[in-house]
């Protein structure tokens, strides 16, 4: 437990007293971080029998001080105990700030908590500790899944993408440290850079609703942040361990923490993680390895007033695609279907081969606050991040081990944010954010570039605001604007060029002609808007938020631009130059009690979409490489409705019990059918004993049990097979979702002290305990393998 | 100490904004990989020579006629089977060869729709695998009665199993980087 003091002194009063015992001593217990009074601090006299507790508004007086050096103690429910030296000359006034535990988020429950940080109406979910804990072998993916509402759309078993209320990849916004993550996200295969090893504090929000982050999280936003570093004068650090039985691998990861009393800090934080071959019940899924590397350095000062940091990570990964995933065309496709999986089944390797891909990812940010006195805050930053993404096919002679993808995207940001809240019942927010951003695709691959070379710039500014009208009600409001402006080159083959239509509309961007290509300059200006209106209203231990979010998105680079063949998933993707912003509607509205023994949250929403940009089936085309489904984007109305809920329910003293579910439809208004791709209904059941006296020991049973989506898009489509000198029709079938399945888990933790200083926690986990053969709707891979069986996890972590 | 600090952020952003504003033209990309055509050669009995070509939908220009294969009923040809990748007309590449050299990792596989031909491989050694298999790029067809049909001709990368009990050849696992049908028509 770190606590801090900052003393500021508003307003001395001086009245001359003959008495050195009648002294006033008046003063407010403040939360450090966000300014608001702490009722119920106990504030005691030391050396005297003066006890008081503060007010509703965290006021406190002493009637009777002695002149002098006297000392406070202060102690408050969620802030460790401060002795408060005050030196008494006079009838003094005084504004005591308490800084939080600093292990405030690893305090043990099951539910993610509620936190109102990003927006009043719309609350978003904290993932807790013990959550990130467990998934430190895994993926940020995999740790988010256990949130209702959020699941993941994985390719293979190591890129794992979040899926937010049924949206995600360009609809869902990942912030690290404030700034938002540029990493190639429009693809369904490109997992966040994030080290989940490293990952301090997660937050989860459903929808737009942020808005001071972006207005184009149609889907939500997912908000990682290093943990918080104490004011005072220390060093600690803790190295975790990690080792999986499943992909015989595991990982290191270690943090130390040095700062002083006058606000200096500096941190640094390296992992390492290495899989091999993931094993299906009863085979290795050949290729499936991963090899994770990051590295987080920041420094800074930190004191009330004001304060910068200068951050830098650095994130690598490679992740290998199962080997029988690499498919050539629709005749292929046929047989990876029909067949017994897998056709290609191996040893155990770690060696991690063609089909592959490697991320590399660099953020550097330098940020700087200053508290304005009666005003708020003010904060800004200069972000820099270079993304380099390279995948790998199986080629054939001198192009062998060669990337066939090669993509380097550069990001310059500039934000700045004004928030004004010396008055505590309104909060005002707002700011600008400037972002330039340069794509180069790398011709030295040999292949035409999925992704042309572009330029892009966006302005964007926003203000929000909420305002308590009571202890009961606060609305809230917001507006945001974002300006984008895209400049590409690309090369269209003439005969793509001319199919998709372009010669009517868009002649006048060609620059050159090259025999069979042309080489044009696209250029595109989307103006978005974005705006919130919400509603809050709290009593004692019941909440209910209402939020309105319009949202709007710019198409991304993949939706324009994608002209060809989409190898992993052997369908031809075409783009559309005359896409149009897609606009959400959404309403959303959140239930939460919180009784003794019993707690529930429901959220229940709308999200109403005009434009929404969507894969729509178009045939089949016929290559030199044989047939294959054509899939054109295209903007249709759509409508998702949903519900997540939880609930939990403390059966003994020891026991807990919590289910969570999520259910969900996504419609495309248009075609009048389903949209494809959403996730099936799903429950999360679970069983914990905790004795929190003995070594903080947690033991749980899980069950998660996913039904079957019964509410998919039939794309299915025959497909003519030369067989025995005959053709006959076959089906192939696309659509159709895996059975429903059921996963048991279990997760033990507990916490030691072998040592003088420090504790060891220990947490071992077997997920999918009875080894069964399932497969999930959203792995693109499911017509390949199975999902991976039984694994054992050990997890060792010191903290010194 | 703000003011400052948001000068020279600001002065950095500028400069980073300046420095990245070239305007180069990306270089054109004519695919190294791709096949954009597959040949077939047909020597008849009296050393005749036809040849049929099926090009990429992508990269056919106006003059392009799908290929009808004409053949004699009761006639032997030597066939050979050739990929090209004409994506860029300056620079033809015959990627029959890097086949030949990887024969390990690639099968030719033949399948006759509605005719009847007997087809027999005849790789010379540069088309024979390290299992002793002729990948097929050089066959021998006899043709037998008159008639209509199609021929699909496919190359398969990485197969686990090559198969030619039946000359046609038939494989497990790998991708297809070529499957092709041509017209066949067997008359007088």
């Amino acid at each position: 437990m770190k606590l801090f003091v900052q003393l500021l002194l508003f307003s001395v009063s001086y009245f001359a007293y003959s008495q050195s015992c009648s002294f006033i001593l008046e003063g407010k217990v403040i939360d450090f971080h966000d300014g608001q009074a702490l009722a119920n601090a106990k504030v005691e006299l030391l050396n005297t029998n003066q006890i008081i507790y503060t007010n509703a508004k965290g006021e406190f007086k002493f009637k009777e001080v002695c002149e002098g050096a006297q000392n406070l103690r202060v102690n408050h429910p969620d802030c460790q105990e401060l002795i408060y030296p005050i030196l008494i000359e006079r009838n003094t006034k005084t504004t005591i700030y308490l800084e939080h535990h600093l292990e405030e988020l690893e305090v043990v429950s099951l539910v993610g908590k509620i936190n109102r940080d990003q927006t009043k109406s719309n609350p978003s979910v904290v993932v807790d500790r013990a959550v990130l804990d467990k998934h430190r072998g895994g993926s940020l993916g995999d740790a988010l899944q256990e949130i209702a509402g959020v699941s993941s759309l994985t390719t293979g078993n190591s890129i794992v993408k979040p899926v937010i209320q049924g949206l995600h990849s360009s609809r869902v916004l990942l912030m690290q440290n404030n700034v938002r993550l540029e990493n190639q996200d429009w693809g369904v295969e490109h997992a966040p850079s994030i080290a989940m090893q490293a990952a301090q504090e997660v937050e989860v929000v459903k929808g737009a609703s942020a808005l001071a982050l972006g207005g184009d999280a149609l889907g939500g936003a997912i908000i990682t942040s290093p943990a918080k570093i104490p004011v005072k004068d220390t060093l600690y650090g803790y190295t975790g361990l990690v080792a999986a039985s499943n992909g015989r691998g595991g990982g290191l990861h270690t943090q130390l923490t040095r700062s002083f009393e006058k606000g200096w800090y500096a941190q640094a934080d390296a992992s390492f993680k290495r899989f091999g071959d993931a094993k299906a019940p009863d085979n290795f899924l050949a290729n499936t390895g991963h090899l994770e590397k990051a590295l987080t350095l920041r420094g800074g000062l930190n004191k009330f007033v004001q304060g910068f940091e200068v951050y830098y990570s650095y994130y690598q990964s490679e992740n290998g695609i199962l080997r029988d995933a690499h498919i050539g065309n629709v005749s292929d496709l046929i047989r990876a279907i029909n067949r017994e999986k897998p056709i290609r089944s191996r040893d155990f390797s770690y060696k991690i081969n063609e089909p592959k891909q490697s991320v590399t990812h660099h953020l550097a940010k330098l940020s700087y606050y200053r508290r304005l006195e009666n005003i708020g805050k003010i904060k800004m930053h200069y972000a820099y991040q270079e993304n380099n993404r390279l995948e790998y096919d199986i080629r054939r002679g001198d192009d062998a081990g060669k990337a066939s993808l090669d993509l380097n995207l550069k990001t310059h940001e500039f934000q700045t944010n004004l928030q004004i809240d010396y008055d505590t019942n309104y909060d005002l927010n707002a700011g600008m954010v400037l972002t330039y951003q340069d794509n180069f695709a790398n011709p030295l691959t040999g292949v035409k570039r999925l992704i042309p070379d572009y330029k892009q710039y966006k302005v964007g500014g926003y203000i929000t605001g909420n305002y308590k009208w009571d202890e009961y009600w606060t609305t809230e409001a917001g507006l945001r604007f974002d300006y984008t402006h895209l400049d590409a080159q690309k090369f269209y083959l003439k005969t793509s060029w001319d199919k998709k239509g372009y010669q009517q509309d868009f002649s006048n961007i060609i620059i050159e002609d090259f025999g069979t290509q042309y080489l044009t300059n696209p250029k595109f200006d989307f103006q978005n808007f974005s705006w919130i209106g919400g509603l809050k209203y709290e009593q004692n231990d019941f909440e209910a938020t209402l939020n309105y979010t319009r949202g709007q998105r710019a198409p991304n680079v993949a939706e324009l631009f994608s002209d060809g063949l989409h190898h992993s998933a052997a369908i031809i993707e075409l783009g559309d130059l005359r896409f149009k912003p897609e606009t959400s509607h959404k309403i959303s509205l959140n239930l939460a009690q919180d009784l003794n023994a019993f707690s529930f949250v429901a959220n229940p929403y709308l999200n109403r979409f005009t434009d929404f940009i969507t894969l729509v089936p178009k045939g089949l085309e016929t290559t030199v490489r044989g047939a294959f489904p054509v899939w054109e984007y295209e903007q249709v109305d759509a409508l998702l409705w949903g519900i997540d809920a939880q609930a939990n329910y403390r059966i003994a003293k020891n026991f807990e019990s919590q289910v969570s579910f999520a259910y969900l439809v996504g419609r495309d208004l248009d075609a009048d059918n389903y949209l494809n791709e959403m996730p099936a209904p799903n429950f999360l059941y679970q069983l914990t004993y905790k004795r929190e006296n003995w070594k903080d020991l947690r033991m749980s049973v899980q069950a998660k049990h996913s039904l079957r989506q019964h509410n998919y898009p039939n794309n299915n489509f025959y497909y003519e097979v030369l067989n025995e000198g005959n053709y006959e029709e076959v089906l192939v079938d696309i659509s159709t979702p895996p059975e429903a399945y059921i996963l048991l888990g279990f997760e033990s933790s507990a916490r030691f002290t072998p040592f003088k200083t420090g504790s060891l926690e220990v947490n071992f986990q077997v997920q999918n305990i009875l080894n069964t053969q399932y497969n999930d709707y959203l792995n693109r891979l499911r017509y390949y393998a199975y999902q991976p069986g039984r694994n054992f996890i050990l997890n060792l972590t010191y903290n010194y | 100490m703000k003011t400052i600090q948001f000068t020279l952020f600001s002065l950095l952003f500028l400069t980073l904004f300046t420095s990245c504003s070239d305007d180069d033209a990306p270089e054109i990309i004519n695919e190294e990989e791709v096949i954009t055509d597959v040949t077939l050669t047909f020597v008849n009995e009296a050393n005749e020579t036809q040849t049929y070509t099926y090009t990429d939908p992508s990269y056919r220009d106006e003059n392009y006629q799908e290929p009808v294969i004409m053949l004699k009923p009761g006639s032997t040809y030597q066939v050979e089977l050739q990929f090209f990748n004409k994506s860029n007309p300056q620079d033809i590449e015959d990627i029959t060869n890097e086949v030949r050299e990887e024969r390990n990792d690639h099968f030719v596989t033949y399948a006759f729709g509605q005719v009847a031909v007997d087809l027999t491989r005849n790789d010379s050694a540069s088309g024979i695998d390290a299992a002793g298999i002729p990948i097929g790029l050089n066959t021998i067809w006899k043709t037998q009665t008159a008639g209509n049909g199609t021929l699909v001709v496919k190359l398969i990368h990485e197969p686990t199993l090559k198969d030619v009990t039946n000359p046609m050849g038939s494989f497990t696992g790998g991708e297809t980087d070529v499957e092709v049908a041509f017209q066949i028509q067997i008359g007088l």
